[in-house]
Parts: C-alpha cells; sequence; structure tokens
C-alpha cells in the first residue's frame, strides 16, 4: 500500500455470520479533514475500533503513517490520538489527573505532561474547577476533555467518534478551531459525526459507509458530481446547490414518510 | 398540553424488575462465561444452602435444648448468634453479599413507595438473609417442637426479627455509603475508628487492673451486659419468647413491641435515605460548593510524589488516587482493623478470671491473621484489577504501552496498599494486644513474599479472563464476577493453607524463625510464575480486547 495516513484493504469484521464491515478500502492522504460517515449500525464505530487497534479485523489489513498495525501497533499507536465511543475517562480522576495520566501513558515525561495538562484545560474552559471529578463533568465536559486527552501527545493522526455530541455552540467553536490548527499544521483527521452541517463544513473528503459496505468515497465535489449523474436531467440541474445531507440521503437511500405511521402521537 | 396519565401499576413495574432479571440472567447463559458464572451461582448456593440447613438443625436443636430444659432465657444466645452473623457476615464477606444498582430505576415512574418495596424485598435474596432466615426458622421448630403451643407466637416474633434484620442490614449499608460517599464525612467516620482502636487499647490494662483488685466488678459488669442485651433487638425478641414460655403473656407482648419498635426505627432510617436516593440526591465529592477565588485558578501542574517513571508510574500513581476516593476501597483497607477490634472485643472462651476473645488468647497471632485477611480483601481489586476503568480500558489499548506494564503498574499499587496496611495493623496489634514478636512479624512478611506473586498471578489472569464493571464510588456493590469470587477463594484457601502449614512446622519444630527460609525460597518459585505470567498478559489482552472492552463498558443495571 502507499503511504497515505490512513490506508486498509479488504478490511472485514464479523461478528458469528453477521458481517459488520466487508471489504472496505479506505486511503486518507496526509493532512486531510476526513469524515466518516453513515446510517446507524453500518459499520462506522466498527471501522474506527478497527483503525484504532480497539478491535481485531476479521481479515484485511491496515496502514497507518506507513506502518501496519497487525504487526507493528505500538508504533502506530504513538502517532495517533483516539476518543473513542464511550470517550475511555477515568471517572475518579480530575480533569488535570487524567490529562497528566494521559500524558505519560503516551510517553511524556511528567514536566511536559503537567504543562500541557495546564494549557489544554485553560484552552478547553475546563480549568474552572480543579478538584471537580471527571464523572461529575457534563457530557459536554467530558468530549472536550475527551478531546483533550487525544490530543495531548501531539498525534500525527486523530480519530474522533462523534466529538461534536453535546457540545455546545461555543465550545464546538472551540474545538472546530483547534482541529482547524492541526489540519493546517499536517495532522490528519479522521472523523465520524451524524452532524453533517459540521462535517461539511470541515472536512475536505469524506467517505459513506453503509451495511458494513463503503459505498462512497472522495471530495464533497466528487460525491455531488457523482449523485449529479445518478440524478435526472431535470433534476441534475439544481445538483450544484446539493448539501452533503441530501448526497448522504441520496446515497443511502433514506427517505420516509411518517404521515400515516405513528397516528397515536399527539 | 400534554396529558397527565396516572403511574403504571406497581404490580407491572415489579414483573417488569423481575422479569429483566430472569431475561438478564438467561441471556448471560448464552455465553460460556455465562455459563460459568452459573456454575458458581450453584456452588455458592449450595454452599450457603448446606451451611444454612447445618445451622438451622443445630440451631433448632439448642432451641429445643433450652425450652425443654426450662431455660427460655438462654434462648437469647442463639438470637445474638443469629444477630451477629446477619450484620458482620456482609460486611466482613462482601464478595457474597447480593450487589445491584437500583439508581437505575430512577427514570421510571416507580413511586417511593415501590422503589422502598423493591430495595427492601431484593435483600430477601440475599445469600445472608436466606441463610439468617433458615437459621431463625430452625430455633421457632425447634421450639416449637419444645412447646408445641409456643410455636405460632415464636414465629410471628421470630419473622419480626427477621425483617428487623434485613431492614437493619439495607439501612447501615446505606448510611455508610452516604458517609463514606463524600471527604469530610469519610473523614470524620475514619477518625471515629481511629478514636476507637486508641480507646480499646485501654481495655485491656483497665481489666487486668480491676482483675487484680477484685473480681467483683466484673461479676456487676456481666450482670449489666445480661440486663442490657434485653432491650436490644435480640434480646427483646429472646425475650419475648421465653417470657410466653414462662406464661407472661403482658410482659412477651411488651417485648415484642420493642421488637416492633426497633424495627419500625429502622425502617424510619432507612426510609430516610431511601427517600433522599429516590429524589436524586447527589453523592459526589464535587457537589459541595468550590470557593469562588478556586473556581477560577488555574489547575496546578501536578508534581510527582511517587517518583516512578513512565507509563507504569503513571499506572500507580492513577490507581492510588482512585484508591484515596473510593469508599468503598477504604473501607476495604479498614476492615483488617475493624477484624482485630472485633476479636479482641468479641464473644470467647472462659480463660483464667475474665471471658476473652480468641486472639486475647494467642496475641501473637494477631499480626499474620490480620495481614491475611488485609490480603484476603485485597483480592477484591487485584482479582478484578480492571473492573473499576469502566471504558477507560480503551485507553489502554489505544496507547503505545504493553499490557503488561499497566498490569505491572496496578499490581505495585496494590503492593504499595498492602504495605501500608500492614504497617497500619503491625500498629493497631500493638496498641490493641502486645508488639509482635519479632520471628512472627518478619515471618508474616516472608510469607507475604511468597504470596503476594502467586496472588497477582492468579490476579492477572482472573481480571483478563472473567472481567466484571464494578462501580468503586458505590459501598457495598463492588462483586467481581462470581467465578472469581470462587476461583479467587480456592486459591486462597490453598494459599493461606500452605502458609499456615509452613508456620505450624516451624512452630512444632520450636522455632518460627524456621518458617523464614522456607517462605523465601518458596517465594522464588512464586516469583517465576508471576513472571511468566506477566510475560503472557499482552497476548491474552490482545485476544481479549473486545470481550474486556465490551464488558467493562457495560453501562445499565442489568
Amino acid at each position: 500500500m502507499d503511504a497515505a495516513a490512513i490506508a486498509t484493504d479488504g478490511l472485514t469484521r464479523r461478528f458469528g455470520d453477521f458481517v459488520a464491515v466487508e471489504n472496505v478500502n479506505l486511503r486518507v492522504a496526509p493532512g486531510q479533514f476526513f469524515g466518516f460517515l453513515g446510517p446507524n449500525g453500518a459499520g462506522k464505530s466498527t471501522t474506527i475500533k478497527m483503525l484504532t487497534g480497539l478491535l481485531a479485523a476479521t481479515s484485511g489489513r491496515i496502514e497507518i503513517l506507513g506502518c501496519d498495525l497487525a504487526t507493528r501497533p505500538v508504533d502506530v499507536k504513538r502517532q495517533i490520538g483516539v476518543v473513542p465511543e464511550g470517550m475511555a475517562l477515568f471517572g475518579r480522576l480530575t480533569g488535570a489527573e487524567y490529562l497528566t495520566f494521559v500524558g505519560r501513558m503516551y510517553g511524556l515525561d511528567r514536566d511536559t505532561a503537567a504543562r500541557r495538562t495546564a494549557e489544554l484545560l485553560e484552552f478547553m474552559e475546563l480549568a474552572s474547577e480543579p478538584r471537580k471529578l471527571v464523572t461529575d463533568y457534563s457530557h459536554g465536559m467530558q468530549k472536550k476533555l475527551a478531546l483533550a486527552a487525544a490530543v495531548i501527545h501531539g498525534p500525527r493522526v486523530l480519530f474522533l467518534d462523534e466529538p461534536f455530541e453535546g457540545v455546545d455552540a461555543v465550545a464546538s467553536n472551540t474545538l472546530k478551531a483547534m482541529l482547524q490548527r492541526m489540519i493546517a499544521n499536517g495532522v490528519t483527521i479522521f472523523l465520524t459525526s451524524h452532524v453533517l452541517e459540521i462535517v461539511e463544513r470541515l472536512c475536505s473528503h469524506v467517505a459513506i459507509i453503509h451495511q458494513g459496505r463503503l459505498v462512497a468515497q472522495g471530495s464533497i465535489e466528487e460525491l455531488r458530481a457523482g449523485v449529479r449523474g445518478q440524478l435526472a436531467p431535470a433534476a441534475a440541474g439544481q445538483a450544484g446547490t446539493l448539501t452533503l445531507e441530501q448526497i448522504f440521503l441520496q446515497i443511502v437511500g433514506g427517505t420516509r414518510t411518517t404521515e400515516q405511521e405513528l397516528s397515536w402521537l399527539g | 398540553m400534554a396529558r397527565l396519565t396516572p403511574a403504571p401499576e406497581s404490580r407491572a413495574q415489579f414483573g417488569a424488575l423481575a422479569r429483566l432479571q430472569w431475561q438478564a440472567f438467561f441471556n448471560a447463559l448464552r455465553t460460556t462465561r455465562g455459563r460459568l458464572e452459573l456454575g458458581s451461582r450453584i456452588l455458592t448456593a449450595a454452599f450457603f444452602a448446606a451451611f444454612g440447613a447445618g445451622g438451622c438443625v443445630a440451631l433448632g436443636a439448642a432451641a429445643w435444648y433450652f425450652v425443654r430444659g426450662g431455660r427460655p432465657d438462654d434462648l437469647a444466645l442463639l438470637l445474638w448468634l443469629v444477630f451477629a452473623f446477619w450484620q458482620l457476615f456482609p460486611l466482613i464477606a462482601t464478595t457474597f453479599s447480593e450487589s445491584f444498582d437500583w439508581s437505575h430505576f430512577l427514570r421510571f415512574p416507580l413511586d417511593f413507595r415501590s422503589y422502598l418495596l423493591v430495595r427492601v424485598a431484593y435483600g430477601l435474596f440475599d445469600p445472608v438473609a436466606a441463610v439468617g432466615g433458615l437459621w431463625l426458622l430452625g430455633i421457632a421448630l425447634g421450639t416449637g417442637i419444645g412447646r408445641p403451643a409456643l410455636f405460632p407466637w415464636a414465629l410471628l416474633v421470630l419473622l419480626l426479627f427477621a425483617a428487623f434484620n434485613i431492614l437493619l442490614t439495607r439501612m447501615i449499608f446505606a448510611w455508610t455509603e452516604r458517609w463514606l460517599a463524600q471527604r469530610r464525612t469519610r473523614e470524620i467516620l475514619s477518625a471515629l475508628l481511629i478514636l476507637c482502636l486508641l480507646g480499646f487499647q485501654f481495655i485491656g490494662p483497665v481489666a487486668r487492673r480491676l482483675g487484680h483488685a477484685s473480681t467483683a466488678p466484673f461479676g456487676r459488669l456481666e450482670a449489666t451486659v445480661a440486663q442490657g442485651q434485653r432491650f436490644l433487638p435480640p434480646g427483646l425478641a429472646a425475650e419475648a419468647m421465653a417470657r410466653a414460655a414462662l406464661g407472661h403473656a403482658p410482659a412477651a407482648l411488651a417485648y415484642a413491641a420493642g421488637v416492633c419498635a426497633c424495627l419500625a426505627a429502622v425502617g424510619w432510617l432507612l426510609g430516610l435515605r431511601l427517600r433522599a436516593e429516590y429524589r436524586g440526591e447527589n453523592l459526589s465529592e464535587s457537589a459541595a460548593k468550590i470557593a469562588p477565588q478556586a473556581a477560577r485558578a488555574a489547575p496546578r501542574p501536578r508534581r510527582p510524589s511517587w517518583g516512578l517513571p513512565g507509563p507504569v508510574g503513571a499506572v500507580v500513581e492513577k490507581e492510588l488516587l482512585g484508591l484515596t476516593r473510593s469508599p468503598a476501597l477504604l473501607f476495604i483497607l479498614l476492615m483488617p482493623l475493624v477484624l482485630l477490634l472485633l476479636f479482641l472485643v468479641g464473644p470467647g472462651r472462659q480463660a483464667d478470671d475474665h471471658a476473652q476473645a480468641f486472639l486475647a488468647h494467642r496475641p501473637d497471632l494477631a499480626f499474620p491473621v490480620g495481614t491475611a485477611y488485609a490480603l484476603l480483601l485485597l483480592t477484591s481489586l487485584s482479582h478484578n484489577f480492571l473492573g473499576g476503568e469502566g471504558s477507560g480500558v480503551q485507553l489502554f489499548f489505544a496507547s503505545p504501552v504493553s499490557f503488561r506494564r499497566i498490569a505491572l503498574g496496578k499490581n505495585l499499587a496494590h503492593t504499595a496498599v498492602i504495605g501500608l496496611q500492614m504497617i497500619a495493623i503491625w500498629i493497631a496489634v500493638c496498641l490493641m494486644y502486645r508488639p509482635p514478636a519479632p520471628a512472627v512479624t518478619v515471618a508474616t512478611v516472608a510469607g507475604l513474599l511468597f504470596a503476594l506473586p502467586l496472588e497477582f498471578s492468579a490476579g492477572n489472569l482472573l481480571s483478563v479472563y472473567f472481567p466484571k464493571r464494578v462501580d468503586y464510588a458505590k459501598f457495598g456493590r463492588q462483586r467481581a464476577s462470581r467465578v472469581t469470587v470462587l476461583a479467587g477463594l480456592a486459591f486462597n484457601l490453598a494459599l493461606f493453607g500452605i502458609a499456615a502449614l509452613t508456620a505450624f512446622l516451624a512452630t512444632v519444630y520450636g522455632n518460627l524463625w524456621a518458617a523464614v527460609p522456607v517462605f523465601l525460597f518458596l517465594a522464588a518459585p512464586a516469583l517465576a510464575a508471576y513472571l511468566f505470567v506477566l510475560t503472557r498478559i499482552d497476548g491474552i489482552t490482545l485476544d481479549r480486547r473486545e470481550t474486556l472492552i465490551s464488558e467493562l463498558s457495560r453501562t445499565g443495571a442489568a
């Protein structure tokens, strides 16, 4: 495989008879802000878990920054940051203690870890309650802390599973600014989100997974052009204004009427 | 505007809760681990059934003997025994108590009465309650066989007494959880315990002085205790039965009313606590107000305090930090001291001129017994060392750190804990009994050097093969997998057996110092076994990472 930031070859994961992810071939170039989309249960989290070493692939190959994840997992993990599903926090630590701990787990010396912790807490506006335990953080605060933990060691590839879920608008702007700055510095970001407006605004490239299979991959413009080609000529004329949500729905076929359903709802 | 509808029937809710339990149990059988858990459950149930049945027969025979022999007053002995078991066993052996976090159900429209009922009813399924209930049944039957006319009354009184015990256990756990949840109340409780420990050291000298002066004060003390116990729940229940046996109906009724009053008082205290829980009380540490000036202060970088480098040091620090904030774990750490206290003041045999408890006869055993118990309690941490991590375990797999270093960090932290416990136990033994002999101290430390690597080897494997998410923030709900509990128990029996045999043989040969080289010799293969497991742990955890993550990230009550 070429030296992409993230590359998979025939990535497959089965749970018994159920195929959660099937033959996924991803290519994410270094420095790309990459959105990984799909309906619920499509295989997004399974894929991201495999890419970050949290789940073994049934078959296929994963390379991160040219390193094979199966043979050089530690080298890969040193270079990546992850905000996994469930955030992987330790509730009985304070935010500062947690970040320092994570920094040291990634090999930072104590002073560096402590210094970066203070900076990140300040940046994330989590510094105001230093004695508060993580378990008592609000959901949005936990998200911010999880993101801070994912970047404390300065990763070259960042995997974010729903990073904006439950984060308020102010914090969301802060996070976006930080992620944009990381992109500008050559970091690759792999993001899953159900908020397609955010993905459209942030990501240059996206891939869509549906029922475990990769059904589209490329820049948003390429996807837009692809969808335009599938539309009837009359509709294709207006396809230049297609939003990512419309593209997504067109690809995964996700429209339904509720007029005749759930009539008992008030 | 939303239409308000009446809350669903409580009966339907109870049915749903019972069904949830059944479904969770049944679904768990789909996996090998679930089937192993069932096997362990059956073994535990068989053990408790045998224990309960044996006690039922023995206590029944004793009750028959007392009633038949015209000594109904002695029924108090039996009820105190049942009471002590019912209340102390769950504290000393928390791993065998049923654990369930009902707070998950507060989101449903369950009214307070139903919530209270469910919480209390759940206490009936506790193995300790089942054993206690069987023993009381034995006493009722024994009394009934001795005096058939007394059976209905005895049954009624003992039912009240059983209800009292169930409520009292729940009440103690609920209030202790409350007191241990916040730093201030925890500090008060710890200070009280330390004061108790310091206070009890004066018992021995005072008793000796009184003993030398005259036996009369002891006689008076015993008489006062005998009189006083009649007004405590076990004594009240026993008196209610004894007075009825002697034909004093009004007195019997009065004592039974006393049991009812105790039941009501305990029920009220439990209700007070559960109502607070029902209203969504937050027992967290940081619920306390934060001073305004502190609110805007930037966090100061944490300075190293333990001096261990790299990820292993980070894990040790994290583990110890978590430990200092977990009321349940702090409680576990204090329990060896409580045990020493119980053995000092608890019921014992008649010796010389006054009653003495077990360790008062053999004070040299106090240090090794306390240490062995501390090691036993430590297994609730070391045999399920990932249990408290929750979804945080993902970080261990996502970080560039081999799992053996994480296990090593955890083991080192637990070594530090047992080390601190040993020091505390040694000081407590000095205060309560007498300073342990040098041979006892050194042999105990050498024994620990042999036992600890094996404990950690078993613990590392059990933690990885049978992980179970536990909430160390909750008191009394920190049970590991049943397989872990039983396997750990069997392992510890073997381990303690070897240690005890070694010490016994050394004592028989007249020199306990002889046990020291034997323990050190055994420590070498134990350490080799530990290193062997540690080198294999990376591969094992990698193979089992999905199970570990899914098991430890699991949320919800079922």
